[in-house]
């Protein structure tokens, strides 16, 4: 099963509803509460960033038996020092996104501690992809 | 605790959520980021807040957060109310600061608990190369976010707290 949002950078109203949709529909096909809870948070944390820090972007998800696999790719800016951008506390969010409650440094950070695998690629000037998978109980809790 | 006390204890209004009042509140937690909030909170739990923004109301929903407290007499917009309310998120003001909200509430009781959630079980969590840069896990922000705590005996006084004063360590749940 996938899932497919738009995401535009800038749009503070239409923020959060891609984490939210995609929320909603793994609780629909059964996913566990707690899992279902670190798949929104990776994912609003990767659509705010394409919000704040990118132009437009696609967030997509792939909900299989094993795992959920989250993607965030974007147009934008990309990441200079991706290590550098990882380190807790490090954000560029300009002073009106601050008053917003973001610029914490701590999204990407939230990502990686949150998910199970975690892959982020980025070229100056072009753009920036994460990755991520979230392994789901072996049973499957897909029906 | 039961959302009910908290009410009773802050002295609070309830915007939204009347119906979720004896929901029994397991910790609770002070936030002024978002990304701190998504960082330090489990679900169960009771957020106050002075950011009264749409997207905090997002945050909680993705959280399973059972309810919000916006401190300092902050007034939510009709559309922030509306958007709890389709998330099913209880909403609370009081108009006493967040530094004495939080006082009073841990004085009767209720607890903070502010750990990284997935520090324990993710640490042979597959990463690629190039994300090399791993934050300590771990960590526990300090609480000394120096927001309201002048404002001992101010009711509704509303010191101009910008949350971007306490970068990295805004999560004062005690
Ligand atoms: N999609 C992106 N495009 C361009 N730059 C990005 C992108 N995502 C992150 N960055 C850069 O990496 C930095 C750190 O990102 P991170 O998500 O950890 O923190 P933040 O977005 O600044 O704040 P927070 O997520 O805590 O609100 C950002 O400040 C920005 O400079
Ligand atoms: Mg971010």
């Amino acid at each position: 099963m996938r899932l497919e949002c738009k995401v535009t950078g800038g749009d503070f109203q239409a923020a959060g509803e891609a984490a939210a949709k995609l929320k909603r529909t793994l609780r629909q096909v059964g996913i566990d509460a707690e899992t279902a809870r670190r798949a929104a948070i990776v994912a609003y944390e990767a659509e705010m960033n394409i919000v704040i820090h990118a132009f437009r972007g696609v967030l997509s998800v792939d909900i299989s038996p094993e795992r959920i696999e989250i993607v965030a790719d974007d147009e934008g800016p990309g990441i200079p020092d991706i290590p550098l951008a990882m380190q807790e506390g490090y954000s560029t969010a300009p002073e009106h996104i601050r008053e917003m409650g973001f610029g914490a440094g701590l999204g990407l950070p939230n990502m990686k501690r949150y998910s199970d695998e975690f892959h982020i690629e980025s070229t100056v000037g072009r753009g920036t992809n994460v990755r991520m998978v979230i392994n789901l109980p072996s049973k499957g809790s897909l029906t | 605790m039961r959302l009910r006390d908290v009410m009773r204890i802050l002295d609070a209004t309830v915007l939204t959520g009347e119906d979720k009042l004896d929901q029994e509140i397991e910790a609770a937690c002070g936030c002024d980021l978002i990304s701190d909030l998504l960082a330090f909170t489990r679900a169960r739990m009771l957020v106050l807040t002075g950011l009264v923004t749409p997207q905090i109301i997002r945050a909680a929903e993705m959280m399973d957060l059972l309810g919000i407290v916006f401190v300092r007499g902050k007034k939510p917009t009709p559309e922030i109310v509306a958007m709890a309310a389709e998330a099913g998120i209880p909403v609370l003001c009081t108009s006493y600061p967040l530094y004495e909200s939080a006082g009073l509430l841990f004085e009767a009781g209720l607890r903070g608990k502010c750990a990284w959630p997935c520090a324990e079980d993710d640490g042979g969590a597959a990463t690629s190369a190039s994300a090399s840069a791993s934050p300590s896990p771990g960590t526990r922000v300090d609480t000394s976010t120096g927001t309201d705590t002048g404002t001992s005996t101010g009711i509704g006084s509303d010191t101009d707290d910008k949350p971007h004063g306490a970068r990295g360590g805004s999560c004062d749940a005690p």
